[in-house]
Order: C-alpha cells, then structure tokens, then sequence
C-alpha cells in the first residue's frame, strides 16, 4: 500500500514536472512585449482563448472591470504599430501605445498587461475616441517624441524617484496632442507607477486628473475627471517626456486596480 | 462562569428577531412616517440646499451615501460645487411606503443647462442616499432638448381611478417588460403600450417629431420596427419608487451599447447607421406613468458612461441573465 502511494506520488511529480518548470520560465521583456503584440492580434482576431490567460484575470477599459471579450474586444477592426513600448521583467509589467481601429474609426489605446509566470493576470487599458473635451489628435499621424528612442538606462529605483521631478524642458503630449506644461492640469489622484523599464530609462504611470469645476479655471464648466495611462522618458535624473492616453470620465471615478 | 451564562443568554435574545425577519428586510413593521408631502418637501430641501452649496440646510443622516453619474462621493462634491442655479419646475415623485422621492429638472453650472435626475431616500425623517445622473452638454451625440421648452407631462401627477390602478409588482412588471422590449430591440413587443404613449428623453420628445420619430412615430411603433436594436442589455435594473395611486413607477440602469455591429436593418428593411462606432453605455432614471396597465408616458434623462460602468446601489446577483455575455456568445 505504502509502496503504491509512493509510486502514484512520483507519477503524479513526474507529470506535474514539464508544466510546473515551464510555468517556472522567466518572462523577460522579449516576452512580455511578444504577449501585448498577441494581445492586440487576438482582440482584431477576436480570439481570447488563444492567450496564455492566469487563473484569475483582471480586466479594464477605461476605469472600469469588465470580461475579457468585451467593450474594445467587441468593436476593434485593426491596430497599427506599436508607437512606444515598455516592459519590467522585474514586476511581470508591459505596456503598448499605439492606434486601434473600430470599424475603421481610428482611436488611441494605451494598453498595460501583467503577466505572472508568461501567463496575463491583468489588462489595464484607456482607449481615447473622437468626442468630447479631451484633446484628440490624429491618432493615425501619432508618432512618439524622438527623446524616447534614445536610450537611457538607469535602474528602476532611479527611475521611480524621478517621476515627481520635470526637467525645465519637458514636454507632455496627451492623445497626440502637445500639452501647455508638463505639469498636471488638476489635482493627481491615484497615480500608480507599476512599470519601470531599465533599459529604456521609462516608467509607466496611470492615474487621474480632477476637475471640481468650483470656478471656471479648469477645462470644462462641469466636473470631470481625466483616466490616463502614460509613458514617462526619465533622463539624468528628471521626466524629459510624456506620451499618454487619456479620456474624459465621470467626475472622481475610482481606479480598477487601486492606488 | 453564571455571568457568562447570562451574557449569553441575553445575546441570543436579541439576536433572535433580527434573524426571524423576512429575507432583506430590517423590521417585519416599517411604519410610514414621511407621507407625500413630507418627502416632496425634503425634495425641495435638498435643492434648496444644493443651490445653497450649503449641506447642512438639508436634514441629512450622519451617513449619507451619495452618488453622481454612478461615482460615489462625500456630499458637496461633485455637483455641488459648481452648479449655479435649479429649475423651478420639475418632475416630483414619492412612494412613502419605501420612503423614496425623485426629482427630474435642470441645473445650471457656471451659466450652462444640464438635465437633472435625483433620487433620494428617507428613513427617521433623515435622507440616508442621493443618487442622481447629470447630463451635460459634451459633445457626445445624446439628445438636449431645448430647455426653455422643457416641460413635464402633468398626466404624472393624476391620481388615477381605481379601476386603472394596478398593485404595486404589477406596476414594476409592466417597467420592466418595457427594458426587456427596448433590449435587443428586434420587433418582439413585450411591454403594453397605451396607443397614445409618448416619451421625452432629456428634454426631447423621441416617439413624436424628429429624431428617432422622424423613422416611425409612437412607443409601440418604434419598437416594432427594431429602432432599438443597439442596446445588447438593459443592465442593473432597479425600481425603487413605486406610487400604485399615480401609476408611477422610477426605474434605473444602463443601456449597453457594444457596438459589435456599425450598421442594422429596420423590420422593413430600412438600413440604419450607429452614431458612434465604439462601446458605449448610458446610464439612466426613466419615469414610467402606466393607466390601466398600460405604458402611457415615459420621462428620461440620461448621460453617457463609460461602457459597463456599474451603479454602487447596484446589488449584484451572481450567474444573474443580466450580467456579461462575453465574445462569441449568441446575440
């Protein structure tokens, strides 16, 4: 009996073996950044099942926790090129920036896909389309500021500490759109930096701006809150960069996935 | 050790009739102690008191839950900070048996009109939840009606004859058959329609005129024709005003728009185009007058959010028909 226990114990081993050290496989950014490229291919393809998905997945468009199949799943028709990447092997973090089709109306998306063992745990994503106050440029002519191919490591403790220090020339650029500072318009609410990307010298930030609209100094007569996923090009200590995506929502909309 | 037996005792005493109550219900006796009038003035108090910015001139509970555009949030926040002025006429609505009250107007915020829907609920004399859906102008393609035109259907506010009077689950049936034709909208005809039904949305009259009227005049007739067919799920129905004497009943939810599809034909073989091309939902407080069963006036206001954006008053039921049907599933 003790014997066959122990044999079904070693059957049992030797099986789970393959799968536990393939799950066990680092995912480096190579292969996270090849994840949010099938990302984007199985959304047009509309064909979930074909991602390596965790056991428990969280899913966002916009703010908001939804299954994975729906909202931009249901209505994309095509992507473009990523226009900027970024990946954290160190956190299982990457993110693309890029321009999305829905039945041929051009938007802009910023996607951010955590992966724990190659497997994706979490999509967060804001898709800015035409409508409404936010700046909207051409998502099709968006091209990312020159300042983020040039490379410039730095270590992800370094990258963190100088996300709250703008370089004098700074530059932010909102749905393709050059902003009139760096600076945040309105109070940052639940800003999360989940994503530092050594080798590119990038950290990738989500958050809001608020917009009381207790005076008329803010963007609209009304409050709202902005959703951002940004892409922030850290040099010599100091943001040189901005590149996000950022859509109108509902005054103080909570963030799905805290901070 | 006899003190503890006693501690004991007297816990399981009073724990007793809180477990003997009916499923969800605090008390087997909820007296009505804020009848019509009483909850039409806490309406016009907490206008009163928004206009003001001032909380305090309005008999709030110490716990308030309060939200705007389904964002929970402190009162005073929101709304309150900018708005300007209100309408004086308005959509009034009470049930004193649930203790809820709603109003439908307009505000103004730094000078611009928004459509304004409020619900609030009252226990003890204090109001313990304010919900309400602000409609701005945004430049998102929802109606706006011309609001020195706006005006209510004064048939809310009849008391109906008995004999048109319908109990209270039949009331809330007869709404919700009305969510359950507009969803999925593809000529199936659940909900009875008075022939004469009409119905404004934000200020516009969408069953007479242009508009969707443009296409076919009339509740029934619109439907019958698949006008509808973009909304994929009426979502986190609720109703939690019901005035069985008025035949008034408000209703709340969302209106999913996904959008799969940028084109539809008509049940007379019409093409229709969708006005916007991605997911999309609207989130609402709908006023239903039902005579003799019958839908006979509807009153809306709604505003855009973001796509399967959820309401906190919301209660979800899990494996609900309701809740996703996700890629690939039937339409």
């Amino acid at each position: 009996m003790a014997i066959r226990s122990f044999l079904a114990a070693a059957l049992v081993a030797l099986a789970a073996a393959p799968a536990a050290s393939a799950a066990a496989a680092p995912c480096d950014s190579a292969c996270l950044e090849h994840l949010t490229d099938a990302y984007l291919d199985a959304m047009v393809a509309k064909a979930p099942a074909r991602l390596p998905w965790a056991k428990v997945v969280g899913y966002s468009e916009n703010g908001v926790h939804m299954m994975v199949g729906d909202a931009l799943w249901a209505t994309i028709t095509a992507h473009g090129a990523p226009v900027l990447r970024a990946s954290d092997p160190a956190a299982g973090e990457a993110a693309w920036l890029g321009m999305v089709e829905e039945h041929g109306q051009p938007a802009f998306l910023a996607l951010r896909l955590k992966a724990v063992d190659g497997r994706i745990s979490q999509v967060e994503t804001i898709v800015r389309r035409k409508g409404g106050p936010a700046p909207f440029g051409d998502p099709q002519a968006w091209t990312a500021d020159e300042a983020f191919a040039r490379p410039a490591p730095a270590s992800r403790k370094a990258l963190l500490a100088a996300m709250d220090r703008l370089a004098p020339a700074c530059v932010r650029v909102d749905n393709g759109v050059r902003a009139p500072a760096c600076a945040p318009s309105g109070k940052v609410r639940a800003r999360r930096t989940p994503l530092a990307d050594a080798a590119r010298g990038v950290v990738l930030a989500t958050g809001f701006f608020d917009h009381p609209a207790r005076d008329l100094s803010g963007p609209t007569r009304y409050p709202e809150s902005l959703g951002w996923i940004g892409l922030y090009k850290v040099r010599d200590g100091r943001v040189v960069r901005i590149e996000d995506v950022m859509t109108d929502l509902p005054y103080l909309m909570p963030a799905p996935f805290g901070g | 050790m006899k003190p503890v037996l006693l501690g004991l005792l007297a816990a399981a005493v009073l724990a007793g009739p809180a477990a003997a109550q009916a499923p969800g219900q605090a008390s087997a006796w909820t007296p009505v102690t804020c009848d019509r009038a009483c909850l039409i003035g806490d309406l016009h108090a907490y206008m009163a008191a928004l206009v003001a910015k001032d909380p305090s001139r309005a008999p709030f509970a110490p716990h308030v839950r309060f939200t705007e555009n389904n964002v929970e949030m402190p009162l005073g926040e929101g709304l309150w900070g900018s708005i300007g002025s209100a309408s004086k006429d308005a959509l009034e609505l009470a049930d004193p048996l649930t203790g809820q009250a709603a109003w439908f107007g307009l505000v103004y915020e730094h000078g611009e009109p928004a459509y304004y829907a409020m619900r609030l609920k009252v226990e003890d004399r204090r109001i313990t939840e304010v919900e309400t859906v602000v409609d701005r102008q945004t430049g998102l393609p929802a109606p706006f009606g011309d609001v020195s035109k706006y005006a209510h259907d004064p048939a809310f506010n009849e008391v109906l004859p008995v004999e048109q009077r319908r109990s209270r689950q039949r009331l809330m049936a007869v709404a919700d058959s009305y969510f359950d034709t507009v969803e999925l909208n593809d000529g199936t005809v659940f909900a009875p329609f008075d022939p004469d039904c009409g119905r404004t949305e934000n200020g516009i009259s969408t069953t007479s005129g242009g508009g969707a009227a443009a296409i076919a005049q009339g509740c029934e007739a619109q439907f019958r024709l698949g006008i509808y067919r973009i909304n994929k799920r009426i979502r986190e129905r609720r109703y939690p005003l019901i005035d069985d004497e008025r035949g008034v009943v408000l209703a709340t939810g969302f209106f999913d728009h996904d959008n799969a599809f940028d084109s539809y034909q008509l049940n007379d073989g019409r093409t229709m185009k969708t006005a916007l091309k991605w997911p999309n939902s609207i989130t609402l407080m709908e006023a239903f007058k039902i005579r003799d069963g019958k839908i006979y006036r509807i009153e809306a206001i709604f505003t855009y959010a973001p796509y399967f954006m959820h309401n906190p008053f919301h209660v979800p039921v899990p494996g609900a028909p309701n809740a996703v049907q996700p890629l690939g599933s039937v339409r």
